[in-house]
Order: structure tokens, then sequence, then C-alpha cells
């Protein structure tokens, strides 16, 4: 099992909307990495102590399924468009094995319930996560005039939640 | 002869910020609307009629308040646990319209994830304004 560092992957586009939120900040700087059975790394985030359990597991999960479907995508772009190739059998095997986690992870933060501010900053985060990967990601376009009334209406409230988190001390 | 309900009154909550407590007062008084209207209709003849096409005509009309009243919730900015209890409430009305219908948003089967992790989003921060009210409030 190979093991090695890996902090944030994410595409340009999508580390200046997180940015903006004030969200790398918030990342964990030690990541660990272990491999999957498909040969490629798997991210590990140790959870923040600061939300419920249930929440702090879920949210360090999606952030690494975050990162290992970034990473992924980005080798699809420069590996050749052979179904053969057994680089790309790899990755999409990969690539199918970090969205189904990216999602049960994003199942789980359904489940769980928030109880504290700490707890729907995590919920906000997921959010977010899991809007700009389905309903709203594209590139640029700021996702507030994307998706359905609804999908603009969730990334709204999540964005206030999140940048009322990272506001200093006595500003909120 | 069905008499499709006129707008309803808002009412502003007090607890948020003018505008936020604004639109949402305006959303629940569409989502009022919608509802008489969804129950009038209840009592029409099958078929096409007048009666049935001015029903139509309502529904689409409120549809087309209740977009614009959610855009204009989407623009505005929470900085206040009111503010977001405001938003999640307008959010929950959108997705229940807008997604769930007459379903069950916590079924599994309901909704895509994003959907359903908004709602449960909107459901935690409403439950906790419940939880911190004191009883009898």
């Amino acid at each position: 099992m190979a093991v090695s560092e890996n902090t944030r992957t994410l595409p340009v586009a999508r580390r200046r909307v997180f940015a903006a939120l004030g969200l790398l900040a918030a990342t964990p700087a030690g990541a660990m990495a272990g491999s999957a059975a498909v040969g490629a790394p798997v991210t590990v985030y140790r959870p923040e102590p600061h939300t419920a359990p249930g929440i702090a597991l879920a949210l360090a999960d999606l952030r690494a399924a975050q990162a290992d479907l970034d990473g992924i995508q980005a080798r699809f772009q420069i590996l050749p468009d052979d179904d053969d190739n057994p680089e790309r059998v790899a990755a999409e095997n990969a690539l199918d094995m970090a969205t189904g986690r990216f999602r049960n992870a994003t199942l789980d933060m359904v489940g769980a319930r928030a109880t504290t501010f700490a707890d729907m900053l995590a919920k906000a985060e997921a959010l977010c996560l899991a809007l700009l990967d389905g309903a709203l990601y594209e590139i640029n376009t700021p996702p507030e005039e994307q998706g359905e009334a609804h999908d603009r209406l969730a990334w709204s409230l999540a964005r206030d939640i999140l940048a009322l988190g990272h506001l200093p001390a006595g500003r909120a | 002869m069905v008499k499709i309900p006129t707008a309803s009154p808002s009412v502003e909550a007090s607890h948020a910020i003018p505008a936020i407590s604004h639109i949402l007062a305006e959303l629940r008084a569409i989502d009022a609307d919608r509802l008489a209207i969804e129950q009038s209709g209840h009592s029409l003849p099958r078929g096409i009629c007048p009666a049935t096409r001015a029903q139509e005509a309502a529904l689409s009309a409120i549809m087309d308040r209740f977009y614009g009243t959610v855009g204009a919730m989407t623009e505005t900015t929470a900085v206040t646990f009111g503010d977001f209890q405001a938003k999640a409430e307008a959010l929950s009305i959108a997705l229940r319209l807008l997604t769930f219908g007459g379903h069950d948003p916590e079924d599994t089967a309901n909704g895509t994830l994003q959907e359903r992790l908004a709602w449960s989003l909107c459901r935690d921060l409403l439950g906790m304004a419940s939880a911190s009210t004191p009883k009898g409030a």
C-alpha cells in the first residue's frame, strides 16, 4: 500500500470559488493518502474536531473523495483516447470508486443531523461541493447564475453560512 | 362557479433583515395562494372549460411570481441566524414545490442527492430554531 501526502488538487475554477468563500483556509493541512485496489491513490483527510462525529467524518471523506475526483479527472486529460489502454481502464475504475465514495459521503451527510453552527458549516460545505459537482458546476459562470431556482437558492444559503463562519470573531 | 383566490396578504416576520423578511413573507403568501388554487381545482368538472382554464392561468401566474420571488431571495445575503432561518424556510418551500411535490423528502427515492442534502440542511436550520424557542413562546 503506497502512502503519500496529498493536499488540495482542486482545478483552478473550483479553487477560485472556494477561495472566495474562504474554504481553503478550513481545509486540513495534514492529509494522508493510501492506495486503492485499482492502483490509484486514495486521499484520506483527518476529521476536524469541532463538528459532530458523523458530520465530521462525512465531511472529511467528502473532501478527500473530491480531491481524488479532481486528480483522476486531471489524469484523464493527458491519457490517450484508447479504451484498451490499461492506464485509462485503471483511471476509469478509480473514477467509479471515487464517485461512489463521494456519493456515499454525501448520503451520510444527508442522514446526519446538524445541531451546532459548526455542524451547519460542515453541511453547508458539503452542499456547496455537491452542487458544484452536480447541478451547478460550469467553468467561468458564477454558481448564482446557474441551475434551477432551488439550486441557486441552495447555493446562496450555503455560501452565506460559509461566509459567516469565516468572518473574524466578533463580526458575526 | 369556482372562485379563484386572489393574492394573500403577506405578513413579515421581524427576526430577519428587511429584504429577506419581506421576500419570505411574499413566498409564504404565494405558497398559500397556490395551495388554495389547487384545492379549488378539486371541485372543477373534468375536461376543458372556462373554469379549468382560469385555474391554469392562475397557477401559471402564481408560478411566475414564485420564480421571481425565489430569484430575489437568491440575491440576498444572510448575515444573522434569523436570516439563515428565513432563507432555509424559503428554500424548503422551493424544494417542496419544485422537487418533492407530495413526496416525502426524507425518502431516498425522491430528488437528487443535492436536493436532498439541501432539504436536510434546511430541516436542521429550522429545527435549531424551534429547539431554541422557549416553550410557550
